[in-house]
Formats: C-alpha cells, sequence, structure tokens
C-alpha cells in the first residue's frame, strides 16, 4: 500500500481563507489512515513522504511503482473558485491522457523495424520512457472500482447522496503501475469545509471512510 | 523695426502650426498602429471600415454549479486563425460578462500562441497564471478546460491545446493536472 500526502515542503498546494495549507491536512489524514490500515489489514504502508518535504510527481509514481505496491491512494484538498464548493471527492485517470501515449507507442513499435541499429536503440529506450510514462493505463478499470467503493463511503459520511467518481489528467497518477486513486477530501476554499478541515474528529472520520472503502475493494477483489 | 516684428511673429507662427501639425500626426499613427500586446484588446475600428464580426461562444466557471458555461461574444473577423484564436483567447482572459467566474488570476496575461500542423494550439501564458493561481484539482481543471474547450469549440482546426507557461512546458498549475501533453477538449464539463 502506498499513500501520497499532497504536496509538501515549498510547494504548499491549495491555500484556505484562515490560512490552512493543503500540504499540512493530507499529511494529517494520510498518518491516520496508515494507522489504520496496518491495525486493520495487516499491510505494509508506505507514505511518500512523512514529513513537510517536497517530492516530485514523479517521485511518487516511482515510490509506489519500486515497492510493488498493490494498491496507490493520493490524499489531496479541494480548492475552487466557487465558494459554495463542497464535499468529497474521488478521482482516477482520465482515459484521453493516455490514449495519445497508446498511440505514440503503437507508433513507434511499427516503425520501429526500418530504423537502422542506432536508432533503434534510441527508440528503445524512449519506448521504456512512454512504458512508463503510461503505467496506469492498464489498471484504469481497477481503479475506477477502487474510487467506486472509496467515493460510496465519503457519500455516506458527508450527505453528498450521489455524487458520482471522476476522471482528470492527474500528472501524479499516470507513473502509478496499481490501481491509483486521488481523493478530494473536501473543499478548502469553502470556509465551513476549511474550518472541518482543521479538526482531528474530522480527519479520522475521513481516513475511516477511506479505509472502508479500500477494505471493500479488497475483498470484492478477493472473491474474484 | 515694425516689419521686423512683424515678421519674427509670423514665423513663430508658422513654427507652432507645423509642430502642432507633426504633433497630431505623431499621435495619429501611434493609434492607428498599437503595440502588439494591445492588437486584439482595443481594436479601434472606424466605421467607414469593413470589418466583419464573428460570434464565439467562451466557457466559464459559475457559481452555482461546477460546470463551465457558455457566453458568446464578438471578435473581428480575420483570414488568419492564429488571430482569431488569440482574440477569443484574449476575450477568456478580461473575465465573463454575464456574472460568471474568471478562472484566471487577473495579472495573466496572453504571451504568444501558436499552431501545428497537427492541429494542435499551443497557447504561452504568462508566469501569473501558475505563480498566482489558487491551486486545487477543482480550479485548475476550470482553468484548463475553459482555454481548452472554448479554443476547439470556435475553431475546427484545433484538435488539442497544449499549455505553455513563460514559453516552456511546465508539469502542472499548481501540482494537479497534467500540463506536459496536449489536452483534448471535454464537453461533458459543459452545462446544457
Amino acid at each position: 500500500m502506498v499513500i501520497d500526502p499532497g504536496h509538501g515542503g515549498l510547494e504548499s498546494g491549495a491555500k484556505g481563507k484562515f490560512g490552512t495549507e493543503e500540504k499540512n491536512i493530507t499529511l494529517a489524514i494520510s498518518h491516520k489512515l496508515k494507522t489504520l490500515i496496518e491495525r486493520n489489514l495487516a499491510l505494509r504502508v508506505v507514505l511518500t513522504r512523512d514529513k513537510d518535504i517536497d517530492v516530485s510527481l514523479d517521485s511518487r509514481a516511482a515510490i509506489a511503482n519500486n515497492n510493488r505496491a498493490d494498491v496507490f491512494i493520493s490524499i489531496h484538498i479541494n480548492g475552487s473558485y466557487r465558494k459554495e464548493a463542497r464535499g468529497a471527492e474521488t478521482f482516477f485517470l482520465s482515459k484521453d491522457a493516455t490514449d495519445e501515449e497508446s498511440r505514440r507507442l503503437a507508433y513507434l513499435e511499427n516503425n520501429s523495424a526500418e530504423f537502422d541499429e542506432g536508432i533503434l536503440r534510441n527508440n528503445e529506450d524512449e519506448i521504456q520512457m512512454i512504458l512508463w510514462d503510461m503505467a496506469q493505463t492498464a489498471y484504469l478499470k481497477q481503479s475506477s472500482q477502487l474510487a467506486e467503493f472509496i467515493q460510496r463511503e465519503l457519500n455516506f459520511l458527508q450527505g453528498t447522496a450521489n455524487r458520482g467518481i471522476k476522471q482528470a489528467p492527474f500528472k501524479v497518477l499516470t507513473g502509478v503501475a496499481c490501481p491509483a486513486v486521488l481523493v478530494e477530501v473536501a473543499f478548502i476554499s469553502n470556509p465551513d469545509e476549511e474550518r472541518k478541515l482543521g479538526t482531528e474528529e474530522f480527519q479520522q472520520t475521513v481516513a475511516q471512510a477511506i479505509y472502508g472503502g479500500l477494505a471493500s475493494y479488497l475483498r470484492a477483489s478477493a472473491q474474484k | 523695426m515694425e516689419t521686423k516684428k512683424i515678421l519674427i511673429l509670423v514665423s513663430l507662427f508658422v513654427l507652432l502650426v507645423v509642430l502642432v501639425i507633426l504633433f497630431f500626426n505623431r499621435g495619429g499613427e501611434e493609434k492607428i498602429k498599437p503595440g502588439p500586446e494591445e492588437v486584439s484588446t482595443e481594436l479601434k475600428i472606424e466605421p467607414s471600415e469593413e470589418v466583419e464580426f464573428k460570434k464565439i461562444t467562451l466557457f466559464f466557471p459559475s457559481e452555482a454549479d461546477s460546470l463551465l458555461h457558455p457566453e458568446e461574444r464578438e471578435i473581428v473577423a480575420s483570414s488568419s486563425l492564429v488571430k482569431e484564436a488569440k482574440q477569443t483567447v484574449l476575450e477568456l482572459l478580461e473575465g465573463s460578462k454575464s456574472g460568471y467566474l474568471s478562472p484566471f488570476p487577473p495579472e495573466t496575461r496572453l504571451r504568444e500562441l501558436y499552431f501545428t500542423e497537427e492541429g494542435i494550439a499551443y497557447v504561452d501564458f504568462s508566469r501569473e497564471i501558475q505563480e498566482k493561481h489558487i491551486s486545487g484539482s477543482t480550479a485548475e481543471m476550470a482553468t484548463v478546460f475553459s482555454v481548452v474547450n472554448s479554443l476547439t469549440y470556435n475553431f475546427k482546426s484545433i484538435k488539442r491545446v497544449f499549455i505553455l507557461i513563460e514559453g516552456g512546458e511546465k508539469e502542472t498549475l499548481g501540482g494537479h493536472i497534467n500540463l506536459s501533453r496536449p489536452f483534448l477538449p471535454k464537453y461533458d464539463l459543459i452545462a446544457e
């Protein structure tokens, strides 16, 4: 299990009106989620950062892949131009982002035979790089299932009845080679939610909801 | 002596008139040839000139929901796709005229816009679009797809949009949405 607390270090993420910073809340929730998973599921959990430091988006995916993670959950706090925007949203990678790479890869594979030795070698390097960059493509279906389970719990928690899962081209998800989702816990741009985000209880209930979704997903995939 | 005085007065007057004429001519030229940054924001069009306008649709986020809402504008029609597309982005940066939200930091400027043969529009914004961005996934999506949808919706030859900042490729606006490849339009974000 790899949990990715969004942002960190100089990169503080979205900021609230009262000065709450995304990076601090994501770290607090991630620690709570880690404790819940270790205690109840006996899985090894790695955090992409366990303190307030900068970690590049590519490194976060690399940490997941190098640890051979089975699940990757990135924790974020949302921000919107709308002050009214509220509630939790669970995202997985949009397919648009990966279609393009698939086409490029297909093109390279089809045409590489025409190249001479030297170019071929470079070309293989490029294919490696593209493969890395599109790693998430192979896991989109499982990622959407994981997102469903987590969103269901979050909806229950926050009374946001029918909010569905969403897709977006998140940089941090593209290179992750396992089911991966990004959870936007609440909106820091909404003063009410900003206040809530700072409280231990809210952070704990959110961590519990994400844990609940993850546990259901693992049960469901074990049955297959 | 009298005639000398008159001569001096007359020549001074003539000099004044010449200076005045020169001054206004220069001013006039400046109005006709504005700097490149003003070109599309304030095109002064003489009513006698034949100028055709073209209706375009811009997309802005609203306070009411998390979708993008259409707003019609008129731009000066041009045989140049680049000019029309630039005007479209400049209109977007000016913000909504019907009460929608602006998904850009107010200091953001359009630096450049160009096309490749594969139908990719490269839109190059000033650093403020990143440095002063409020961040957050939803906010970044609004910024990106306001630009992407507005360009692809109005110009059929634009298939994808690549967002640059200060002339270069950037990873994200604020840590979320991937800017390192061109965007296809996302019409499911548009309100009915």
